[in-house]
């Protein structure tokens, strides 16, 4: 984790910081940074852990119960479950990845067009981010799927627009404490462009809540994401995601229950560490926060 | 000796109870709860053709003759004959006297006219599916219990249409609360009386204590056994069934499978299952959209698919019932007019592959086949899980791509009728075959019709209209045979399970049976045990 400090403290080498930041993390977040790690695993590698082909059919095979040959039972088209659900993994991770950077990629232009360049600019854009923030995010998800169409493509950019509008305000009120600052001030007295400010001082001192907000923004969008799955709008059949899969589970939740059961745990437990996660690196790049002048 | 007669007598008399009358007598009374999986648009026949709709109708508004299952002959109803003229295009119907509607007016020609002339009226824009639409010119009242029904030529189905979809509503009734609001305040003459509709909720009907008009082939004579009868709107299936293990309600319809599994071995309910004619669960093949506009591509498709794995895998509760067997043909089996004889393809991926080698697609890196640059991708839409996933995963096998869209059934409908798909989901229940007219004519391509292959094949119009107006069945039969063997030759549909009627009732419920159809219930002999 390479942590962006301001130019006061230079001399302190970035692996020793990082040791020193995982030695502050408690055990929730400990657990919750091992969860995380293990869910980045299918990210990167969609299909190597799966024991089988997730999409492979396998009529003699419908509706078992978890056993030795299939951990997690298989679903009604003899699917193996857990190849299925670290195949939705990477679905689900790829969805959280793409529209956070979508937000972050909004919000930066936006959050500091409006904190620094403040105005009539900043006015009309914070009016704007508080109409679509008075929506649901589901609701939005499910305006922009209607306009554009399902599939997955598609649900990353709903979520990564409709989540955009929180990451913006961040943006804009760090830039705006930053704005404030006197070494911003002399910056400018001695003749430096906007631009130079901009990436030397403003952005900065953006990325530390950019992160924190984030890692809280990955767990929104993987639940926003999984909504629209459960409702048949992200990605189509037969790739493997999460929400499709409880979907799928419903009509035989009363005998063969596991085909909802473990992505509905699974969607859970990785909201929730990502949630931990999220807590943690608050706490502990806010001190950080507070001393960088 | 008077003593020993006597006691003779006696045990005769109390004997005979057992010698072979099995079942209790029907009980009056009781309250029926039964489960629908949508709600109804109108209820109104003349105007309405949804199955929800249509299956409360079924027990307010009668027909002026039906079909009966056992036989498939069409028998009197509210008509007690008919002729009809040497050119086929003129039905006389004698009709029954006695007949009243619920609010108290006579049944008589007069009625008959207003109803066939209300179902036609272009401006009323009627969705009943089944009519003569077309066909129908007028009706003439010859006397209070004789009318005549002139068609513009003649129509073998008018009957078959006349037993489901032409049923008697009062004019009294629809004059009072104008065309539009009558599906809300719906009067006929029917075993049961509309008493109140909650929408989304429930619709309420109470017997009909002067009904006296059933035909022969129901068991009894007079009013109806139930007091009341509730159909309950439930959309969720594992709802319904939810609702049907508590108690709440004593039938429902559209069973999932896995429920059906598990309650049918339960004795505390009894599955019923109505076989289906018409045409089956079927895929409209698009012909003019490349890839499928490729006779190959089509019929590799049709040797491509296990449709008995497809059935096992998705319906497998259901067959020891005779339910959701393969479909090899554009007809199910218990149709009139089905014809073995078109059952062309069977299950054959190494004959797939030569076909579809044979025209020039070539298997490429990814596996899936190419021709000219184009690669083989199919598009389709459907609106259950199920069947396109495991077609998606049989036609992988032989080189296609197939891309599937799972959505509500009005987006999928959107998309058939703006041809961008190149595969149709298309069940169509009926007894008759002009059923496929409804799919295969050049005249239902585009605009309202349904005919999604988008076909516009004279060869093939040419034998429907034959069909739809000649009056000998045994050549009407030839002429559907002939029209079945050839479009599956040009493989214009993918037949793939038959789709019937697989229903739980409690097993407090007797006599409950469903129409020649299959899927309409007859709630006039039903009545419930303690």
């Amino acid at each position: 984790m390479a942590l962006v400090q301001s130019h006061l403290s230079p001399n302190r080498p970035r692996e020793r910081r990082a040791i020193a930041l995982l030695g502050r993390l408690s055990p929730g977040a400990l657990a919750g940074l091992v969860v995380f790690l293990v869910l980045c695993v299918p990210l990167i590698a969609p299909t190597w852990l799966a024991p089988y082909d997730p999409t492979a059919v396998s009529p003699n095979e419908i509706f078992q119960p978890p056993s030795f040959h299939h951990w997690l039972g298989t679903d009604q088209f003899g699917r193996d479950m857990l190849s299925r659900l670290i195949s939705g993994t990477h679905v689900s991770m790829s969805l959280g990845v793409v529209s956070v950077s979508l937000s972050v990629l909004i919000s930066l232009p936006l959050g500091i067009a409006s904190g620094y360049y403040r105005g009539a600019l900043d006015s009309v854009l914070m009016r704007l981010m508080d109409v679509v923030m008075a929506f649901p995010g589901i609701l939005l998800a499910l305006i922009i799927i209607s306009i554009l169409g399902p599939g997955l493509a598609n649900a990353m950019i709903a979520v990564g627009i409709g989540e955009a509008p929180a990451y913006t305000r961040v943006v804009r009120s760090a830039a705006l404490g930053v704005r404030e600052q006197s070494y911003i001030e002399a910056a400018r007295a001695i003749g430096a462009h906007d631009t130079r400010i901009l990436w030397r001082y403003v952005l900065p001192n953006i990325i530390q809540p950019l992160i924190v907000i984030s890692s809280v923004g990955f767990a929104v969008a993987i639940v926003i994401g999984s909504s629209l799955g459960f409702l048949g709008l992200g990605a189509q059949p037969p790739t493997a995601e999460w929400g499709t899969m409880v979907s799928e589970g419903r009509t035989y939740l009363r005998s063969q229950w596991w085909i909802s059961a473990f992505p509905g745990a699974t969607i859970g437990v990785s909201v929730l560490a990502l949630n931990i996660l999220g807590d943690a690196l608050r706490d502990v790049l806010d001190p950080r926060l507070r001393r960088s002048v | 000796m008077r003593r020993l007669l006597l006691l003779f007598v006696l045990l005769v008399v109390l004997g005979l109870p057992g010698l072979g009358f099995t079942a209790a007598p029907p009980r009056q009374g009781g309250a029926l709860v039964y489960a629908l999986d949508g709600s109804p648009d109108r209820l109104d026949p003349n105007l309405s053709g949804l199955r929800p709709a249509q299956i409360v109708f079924f027990q307010i508004f009668d027909p002026l003759v039906v079909r009966d299952p056992k036989d498939n002959t069409i028998k009197p109803w509210l008509a007690t004959s008919w002729t009809v003229s040497p050119d086929g295009k003129t039905y006389t119907f004698r009709l029954r006297t006695g007949v009243r509607f619920h609010d108290g007016t006579a049944f008589d020609a007069a009625a008959v006219k207003f109803n066939f002339d209300r179902t036609h009226n272009p401006a009323l824009g009627a969705r009943c599916g089944g009519c003569a639409v077309g066909f129908y010119e007028s009706a003439d009242v010859v006397s209070p219990t004789t009318v005549r029904i002139h068609l513009k030529s003649p129509w073998a189905p008018f009957l078959d249409a006349a037993s489901l979809f032409y049923r008697m509503t009062s004019p009294a009734g629809v004059r009072k609360v104008g065309d539009q609001d009558f599906g809300r305040y719906p009067v006929g003459t029917g075993p049961f009386r509309f008493v109140e509709w909650a929408p989304n909720d429930h619709v309420t009907l109470d017997r009909n204590p002067d009904y006296n008009w059933a035909p022969s082939l129901f068991t009894h004579q007079g009013p109806a056994y139930i007091d009341r009868v509730t159909f309950r709107i439930i959309r969720e299936p594992s709802t319904r069934v939810g609702a049907l293990q508590s108690g709440e309600l004593q039938v429902t319809t559209a069973v999932s499978p896995q429920d059906f599994q598990r309650l049918a071995r339960d004795p505390r309910f009894r599955p019923i299952v109505g076989l289906a004619p018409g045409s089956p669960y079927n895929w409209a093949i698009n012909v003019t959209k490349a890839p499928t506009d490729d006779l190959a591509v089509r019929q590799a498709m049709e040797w491509g698919i296990n449709r008995d794995l497809i059935a096992r895998v998705v319906y497998g509760p259901f067959q020891s019932y005779g339910a959701y067997r393969p479909a090899y043909t554009l007809l199910s089996p218990v149709t009139w007019g089905y014809d073995k004889g078109s059952e062309l393809y069977r299950y054959n991926p190494a004959k797939a592959r030569e076909v579809l080698d044979a025209a020039g697609w070539k298997v490429g890196p990814d596996g899936v086949r190419a021709k000219g640059g184009q690669r083989l991708v199919i598009v389709f839409n459907a609106w259950e899980h199920g069947i396109p996933e495991l077609v998606q995963s049989e036609l992988r096998n032989i080189g296609m791509d197939v891309k599937i869209g799972i959505y509500d059934a009005l987006t999928v409908n959107e998309d058939q009728r703006k041809g961008e798909s190149h595969l149709s989901p298309l069940p169509g229940a009926r007894t008759d075959p002009d059923v496929l007219s409804a799919f295969l004519h050049s005249r239902n391509a585009g605009g309202g019709g349904f005919n999604f292959s988008f076909i516009k094949d004279p060869a093939l119009d040419r034998l429907f209209d034959e069909g739809a107006t000649e009056v000998n069945t045994a050549k009407r039969r030839q002429i559907y045979a002939e029209a079945e063997r050839y479009a599956m030759e040009k493989a214009y549909m993918l037949p793939i399970t038959t789709r019937d009627n697989v229903s739980l009732e409690s097993a407090k419920v007797q006599g409950l049976r469903f129409d020649a159809t299959g899927f309409f219930p007859w709630l006039y002999d039903t009545w419930l045990a303690p």
